[in-house]
């Protein structure tokens, strides 16, 4: 995903704050140093759940970064109360997580938390701005409701991104081609929208 | 059940349709690996303490040591995470490994002690071959996943 940003892409992120959330002192470390590399004006940190908090509620925040792996799953009950409790419009704010030891669980338990993106470890400086700048582009609508709070994740296919010729065997090319088959009739069109009762 | 949208101004979203100055993805980019670079001693040394323990507790052969091996593999994927791929993998191999130990309480001394070497191995050694990395990555996880069965018998054994 990282190679699909243009290298010459301007981006500022000189009046961001982010919030970053690991138990291991060494990771907070690196990763304070990656966005001091992509320009942020301010990086908090916390060690815990509680201090992340209270940086909530207290700080401006733009973007959040949170390991998924905090003890006794508190990465998870901090989602749910930034998403369900924190206040308008906090409970917005975009958040990235990162799974040190991906099981199945962990990604999807992140997923249904309402992250914007789980990215697994092993992780690149590359990969952390790609997924802050597909955030800041796609600006997905969020919804509210229960279960579940965060960016819909409702999609729809709109094809390959334009000037790439696709990853998947059955990706179609981004210029049609002629039809090979002749136009169907109305009556063909009739028989495949309108359910007709089957006499068996 | 109709879901309803909503659509907060998020000024994250400003980022990248800058009014003034700004920097380029290349540049960003080139300055957050020098930063993060000024991290890689500490972080190796971190690793290799890490390891100490690891060899302690694989040596002391205790049967209920997963724990204790998961919170250490966890640690060195945590601080090679962003540094080396290599070890990042090899420890997560190894915290499956821990893992499954706990989930089937078992425990398999030979293949810690092998995961262990292999970790050192790499640190020792961060110029060898790509391929041959890699190689020693896919030993690894292969040797978690027979373990893997193995828990997962004596998890079905003990639940009868």
């Amino acid at each position: 995903m990282a190679g699909l940003i243009p290298q010459d892409l301007i981006i500022n992120l000189e009046q961001s704050t982010v919030l970053l959330v690991d138990e291991n002192k060494m990771s907070l470390d690196i990763l304070n140093s990656a966005f001091i590399g992509f320009g942020t004006k301010e990086r908090i940190r916390s060690e815990d759940i509680e201090g992340a908090k209270n940086l909530v509620i207290t700080k401006r925040i733009d973007l959040i970064v949170l390991d998924c792996g905090l003890a006794d799953g508190a990465s998870f009950t901090f989602m749910k109360w930034l998403r369900y409790e924190a206040p308008d419009p906090k409970c917005y704010a975009p958040v990235i997580m990162i799974a040190s030891h991906a099981t199945l669980a962990e990604v999807s338990g992140a997923r249904d938390s309402g992250a914007h993106f789980v990215v697994a470890k092993p992780i690149t400086a590359a990969t952390l701005l790609s997924r802050i700048i597909f955030i800041a582009k796609e600006q997905k609508p969020f919804v509210k409701e229960e279960p579940y709070a965060g960016p819909d994740r409702r999609w729809h296919n709109t094809g390959i991104p334009s000037g790439t010729s696709g990853r998947r065997r059955d990706d179609l090319d981004e210029e049609l081609g002629d039809a090979i088959d002749p136009n169907m009739s109305q009556d063909e069109v009739s028989a495949v929208i309108k359910p007709t009762k089957a006499s068996l | 059940m109709k879901w309803e949208q909503k659509f907060p101004e998020l000024d994250l979203y400003k980022v990248i349709k800058p009014k003034r100055g700004g920097i380029t993805v290349k540049g960003a980019l080139a300055r957050a690996e020098k930063e993060i670079e000024t991290h890689r001693e500490n972080a190796m040394s971190e690793i290799d303490s890490e390891l100490v323990e690891l060899t302690k507790i694989a040596m002391a052969n205790e049967a209920d040591s997963a724990s204790a091996v998961y919170k250490h593999a966890s640690n060195i994927v945590a601080v090679a995470g962003i540094f080396e791929p290599s070890l990042c993998m090899a420890g997560q191999s190894l915290c499956e490994l821990a893992h499954q130990m706990n989930e089937g309480k078992i425990w398999d001394q030979a293949s810690v002690f092998v995961h262990v070497e292999s970790i050192k191995q790499m640190r020792e050694n961060p110029s060898t071959d790509k391929d041959a990395i890699m190689s020693m990555v896919k030993g690894l996880r292969a040797v978690t996943g027979k373990v893997t069965k193995k828990a997962q018998t004596a998890k079905k054994a003990a639940t009868k």
